[in-house]
């Protein structure tokens, strides 16, 4: 059994809006996959339909190899944290698990294990209705890792978060990814996928907008923009202008030049005698990388505009 | 499979503050009300009177009836208030299991339950009816092996218990407690309270085909006391009655099932 999530011209209505439409993707074992788009892009739409809680008016959304209706012992195989507030209030962090475990006929020692594991482990007696938001997300993780699944799929496991509590959810689905799970995380802040995620799938208004690897994404966003320090900053920015380029001065000594290559620059202020103390190849963030791509693949913002004035 | 469901929804009852209160509240109205109704009647029969001595030390059922219709309802609908109904749909393969299971686990934990406190009224009343004046020679002394009496009062447990399943299924198909329990009482108690408004034929088509035809499974004189006709024979036999009640739960069973399967959660 491969650990994959897949979905084969995925189309979801909800009336007369779709929610997804004719979505296939792939999502892989060892590594983190974001699933991204802005919200109500399809993304929990789109993971409802892969745990089977929804039915898809056409195409397939397959666990495994297979529709999630014919998993037995489902939490053994895929392990979800779709709403870390769907939890009885009365009930503690303990047998909120217990409960969960026997139905999937996972042992009793496995409740207090992953209750360590999140560090929960010294408040499982309390109700969780007396949680923090941060302490149900851990006990949303803790009941997606009870059955030692091999496909983790979180919906906006960071939202409300804290810095520290963003930090270990981070560290925590780099760790499940690199014991060889397959993670599938959507966010609609990818600030917050930064160093964690592999891979991401864009999505918006419930199409696929890309599937690129992170690395080529940051790379390819980091092409062309280039940072320098020099005394002469006007005749800097004077040369650069002159050749086609637009710098941007920080007033600082610095100068930022986008849509050049770094050796282009430095040979064009080598030949005008403009000395260089400094130049660095600025790396985008994974967030202005996405912003770029989303610009220009699927341009949502536009279109959103453009609805908006169609009424 | 279906054991494990079962032994989940076992530990989600036990851990589920609303549910236990309900239960609760069932057996304490069980008995306090049949203790109170008991010492308010009274007879000046000297021959053998009318009253059905049995079904007046179990009087308490109506008011118990309420409690059966919240206990059933908070089963499923706090599923839904808590949004937990995802994680449980998620982790059973079949929704039908779910249902199944939380339709065994209520069944189980309930009818003994009120098993016990029908029991118990049954004996608290005696003397409190005693007291009465329903005395011999019209009334002699009752005891559970008198015929019909022990049906009496296993029925009533069971009829609670059928309240509780009715309840269940409207809870599985209307996902809101509010909706629920006033949709449950009217089912259970609309028919008590329209009786009134209807000619002779058409009560009895409501006491033979509503929840209420369960409340025959009470009767051991074979005949009923009705505000409205005075005393004459009952409407429906005692196990049909029962029975009828207990068709109501599985209709509403099923149709919670097939909508369960068939809505997105």
């Amino acid at each position: 059994m491969e650990a994959t999530l897949e979905t084969h011209a995925l189309t979801k209505r909800y009336g007369r809006t779709i929610a997804v439409d004719d979505l296939s993707i792939a999502v892989r074992p060892g590594r983190v996959t974001g699933f991204v788009g802005p919200n109500g892009a399809g993304k929990t739409t789109t993971m409802q339909l892969l745990l089977g809680l929804a039915a898809p008016d056409s195409g397939a959304a397959l666990v495994a190899g297979r529709p999630y209706a014919h998993i037995r012992r489902p939490l053994t195989v895929v392990g979800a944290l779709l709403d870390a507030g769907a939890v009885h209030p009365a009930r503690s962090a303990r047998t909120h698990l217990r409960w969960l475990a026997q139905s999937n006929g996972i042992p009793r020692s496995r409740v207090e294990e992953v209750l360590r594991l999140v560090g929960l482990g010294t408040v499982a007696g309390r109700r969780a209705g007396a949680f923090s938001l941060g302490m149900r997300q851990r006990l949303g993780v803790a009941a997606a890792l009870l059955g030692d699944p091999a496909i983790l799929i979180l919906d906006e496991p960071t939202i409300g978060l804290d810095p520290e509590g963003i930090r270990w959810m981070r560290e925590t689905l780099r760790g499940l990814a690199d014991e060889g799970r397959t993670v599938f995380v959507s966010t609609h802040l990818m600030s917050e996928l930064e160093d964690a995620a592999d891979q991401l799938i864009v999505i918006g208004r419930g199409r696929l907008l890309a599937d690129v690897s992170v690395d080529e994404l940051v790379a390819g966003a980091s092409d062309g923009h280039v940072a320098i320090k020099t005394p002469d900053v006007s005749g800097a920015m004077t040369v650069l202008a002159n050749a086609g380029a637009a710098p941007i001065s920080n007033g600082q000594g610095r100068v930022v030049v986008e849509g050049m290559q770094a050796a282009r620059v430095s040979q064009l202020l080598a030949s005008h005698q403009i000395p260089i103390e400094e130049l660095v190849l600025a790396k985008a963030t994974l967030e202005e990388a996405y912003f770029r791509l989303t610009r220009t693949a699927g341009d949502h913002a536009s279109t959103t505009i453009d609805r908006a004035a169609e009424r | 499979m279906i054991r494990a469901t079962v032994l989940s929804e076992w530990t989600k009852f036990r851990s589920q503050r609303g549910t236990l209160i309900a239960l609760g509240a069932m057996c304490a109205l069980m008995i306090g009300m049949t203790a109170f109704a008991a010492s308010e009647a009274h007879t000046d029969a000297v021959l053998a009177g009318d009253d059905d001595v049995v079904q007046l030390a179990l009087a308490g059922v109506v008011f118990a009836a309420l409690a059966a219709v919240v206990l059933g309802t908070s089963l499923i609908t706090s599923e839904y208030s808590t949004r937990m109904i995802r994680t449980t749909l998620t982790a059973t393969q079949g929704r039908g299991h779910v249902l199944a299971a939380k339709a065994l686990v209520l069944g189980l934990v309930t009818f003994p339950l009120a098993l016990a406190a029908s029991a118990l009224t049954f004996v608290i009343a005696q003397p409190l009816l005693h007291d009465g004046g329903y005395v011999a020679p019209a009334y002699p002394p009752v005891s559970i092996t008198d015929p019909g009496a022990a049906r009496a009062v296993a029925g009533t447990a069971l009829l609670l218990t059928a309240y509780c399943l009715i309840a269940l299924g409207l809870g599985t198909i209307i996902r809101h407690s509010g909706a629920t329990i006033a949709t449950g009482v009217a089912i259970v108690f609309l028919p008590i309270l329209m009786l009134g408004l209807f000619p002779h034929h058409v009560r009895e088509r409501i006491e033979q085909f509503s929840p209420l035809a369960g409340m025959a499974v009470q009767s051991t004189t074979g005949r009923m006391l009705s505000a409205f006709d005075g005393s004459r024979g009952m409407p429906i036999g005692p196990w049909q009655g029962l029975g009828v009640a207990y068709a109501w739960a599985l209709g509403l069973l099923t149709a919670g099932y097939l909508l369960l399967r068939a809505r997105d959660a």
